[in-house]
């Protein structure tokens, strides 16, 4: 009866392909360490999670199943709003639904005004230009997720606005309620700025949306 | 022990044959990358950008200014009506629908930052409307600092001005003391000022334009950056991207462009 070697053992063997493995994985890591693009500044598509409140904060929603309450909209911005929720939210693992009251429970509030001032941006008027739209992450779960958005539309802005900026403006604060940031590119609602705007966010945000709802 | 080293060996090239491989997969994903189209083969948290200019004319002590400067209108969509930044020179106007022409811009100051001052601070009601509170009270939503200019150039209205002051506005959840020393730092800096009323809480004071991202920095050889439009501005200054360009510019003949009503203009993408 001879000894079998250790290294040539059923489990010696387990072990040493084991060690095979765990050396491809780190290969394969320090390659991509070695060739990823470390210094070039990126572009952030998704907020995340991040406990944010607040003018300038992009944060998350807490759920995928989102209750929707319109405070007294007009016509118009409320047409715009189902558009960019069915054909745009509602696409993705994301499942919008009213809500009956505006409570605590409620996850996106939209209201529209002709808005001067709110968090010190400049609104729009005819002359200037200017902000049209706001969103933000009013209040947090402890986890981070925003628990409440509130999203402003001026109102001064969509007296001569067209069907496609409308549904482009919409699409594009909605995109903030979940989490999208702004992006250059103008192949999705989320680049700053309404002239010729698409309406739809890009296959790399709805990416993002699925993963992360 | 031959057999150890010999697996050893064996695990040595395996690995060598790996990362030549994922050298390889790495080189084709960076690739793809550069596409702005192309479809993530797994999902990206960030877009590569174009550019890093702005950047790198920012001094370490005002970091925090300029990432207070670009946070703000992270949540916001608007209509900008300049294309570019000759756009706003005093002698660059727009008729907006039947109106006379206008310059866009009240106009525009080069300097360097020699006060910070605390102005109003604003929480909201529980209806939405903005109260104001203590410039230091935690609930404030957002805060007006005063920055002053001492001039080494000005155009439009503050033309001849030794010293321009104008508000800007920082979100609630800023360090008011690091917020203010980071702007006092800022050293050289270029604002494109918008008439006083525009913010409607400081409506005597001159405000920079595009609720603040026209507030920038200019380097020492002259060289002009707004870090909040990001990228490296350039299709905003189209080669408009020195003070001494800027200057140049402004005493060309006038230039008038029609704006369509609404939300249509001539400029903005």
């Amino acid at each position: 009866m001879t000894k079998s070697s250790p290294l040539s053992s059923p489990r010696r063997r387990a072990g040493r392909r084991a060690l095979a493995v765990v050396s491809v994985i780190g290969a394969i890591a320090a390659a991509i360490v070695v060739f990823a693009p470390a210094t070039t500044p990126a572009e952030a598509v998704f907020a995340g999670s991040n406990g944010k409140t607040g003018c300038s904060a992009v944060n998350m929603g807490h759920t995928k199943f989102p209750k929707f309450v319109y405070s007294d909209l007009t016509s118009r911005v409320e047409a715009h709003a189902d558009y960019a929720r069915s054909n745009v939210v509602d696409q993705t693992h994301i499942s919008t639904g009213d809500d009956t009251s505006l409570d605590a429970n409620t996850n996106v509030v939209i209201y529209d005004s002709a808005y001067a001032s709110v968090c010190g941006y400049d609104w729009y008027n005819e002359v200037d230009g200017g902000t049209l739209a706001l969103t933000m992450c009013d209040t947090v779960y402890s986890s981070g997720d925003c628990r409440q958005h509130s999203i402003r539309i001026s109102t001064t802005y969509f007296s001569g606005a067209t069907t496609a900026q409308g549904r482009g403006l919409l699409c594009h604060e909605l995109g903030h309620a979940f989490g999208l940031m702004h992006a250059s590119s103008s192949g999705t609602c989320m680049k700053y700025g309404v002239t010729n705007p698409a309406q739809d966010w890009d296959s790399t945000e709805k990416a993002q949306i699925n993963a992360n709802y | 022990m031959a057999s150890s080293r010999l697996s050893a060996t064996k695990i040595g090239v395996g690995a060598l044959i790996a990362l030549t491989l994922a050298t390889a997969v790495a080189t084709v994903v960076n690739l793809q990358s550069g596409s702005a189209d192309s479809v993530p083969t797994a999902i990206a948290t960030s877009r590569p950008d174009t550019g890093s200019g702005a950047s790198d004319t920012v001094n370490p002590g005002s970091k925090y200014a300029i990432d207070l400067l670009t946070a703000r209108g992270n949540s916001t969509v608007g209509v900008v009506r300049e294309k570019t930044l000759a756009d706003l020179l005093p002698n660059h106007k727009f008729v907006v629908g039947d109106s006379k022409p206008v310059a866009l811009a009240a106009g525009i100051v080069v300097g360097t930052v020699s006060d910070v001052s605390p102005g109003a601070a604003f929480t909201f009601d529980t209806a939405g409307e903005p109260v104001e509170v203590d410039f230091d009270d935690p609930s404030a939503a957002f805060r007006d600092l005063i920055i002053t200019v001492s001039v080494e150039s000005a155009l439009g209205e503050v033309s001849g001005d030794a010293e321009v002051a104008f508000v800007i506005d920082i979100d609630g959840s800023a360090d008011v003391n690091k917020a203010v020393s980071s702007f006092a730092s800022l050293g050289r800096v270029i604002a494109v000022l918008d008439n006083p009323g525009r913010n409607a809480f400081e409506p005597n004071d001159y405000s920079v334009r595009q609720s603040g991202a026209l507030f920038g920095v200019v380097r020492e050889d002259g060289a002009i950056s707004f870090p909040r439009l990001g990228g490296d501005n350039g299709e905003f200054l189209d080669g408009t991207d020195t003070v001494a360009e800027v200057l140049t510019k402004a005493t060309g003949p006038d230039v008038i462009s029609k704006v369509e009503r609404a939300g249509s203009t001539p400029s903005t993408d």
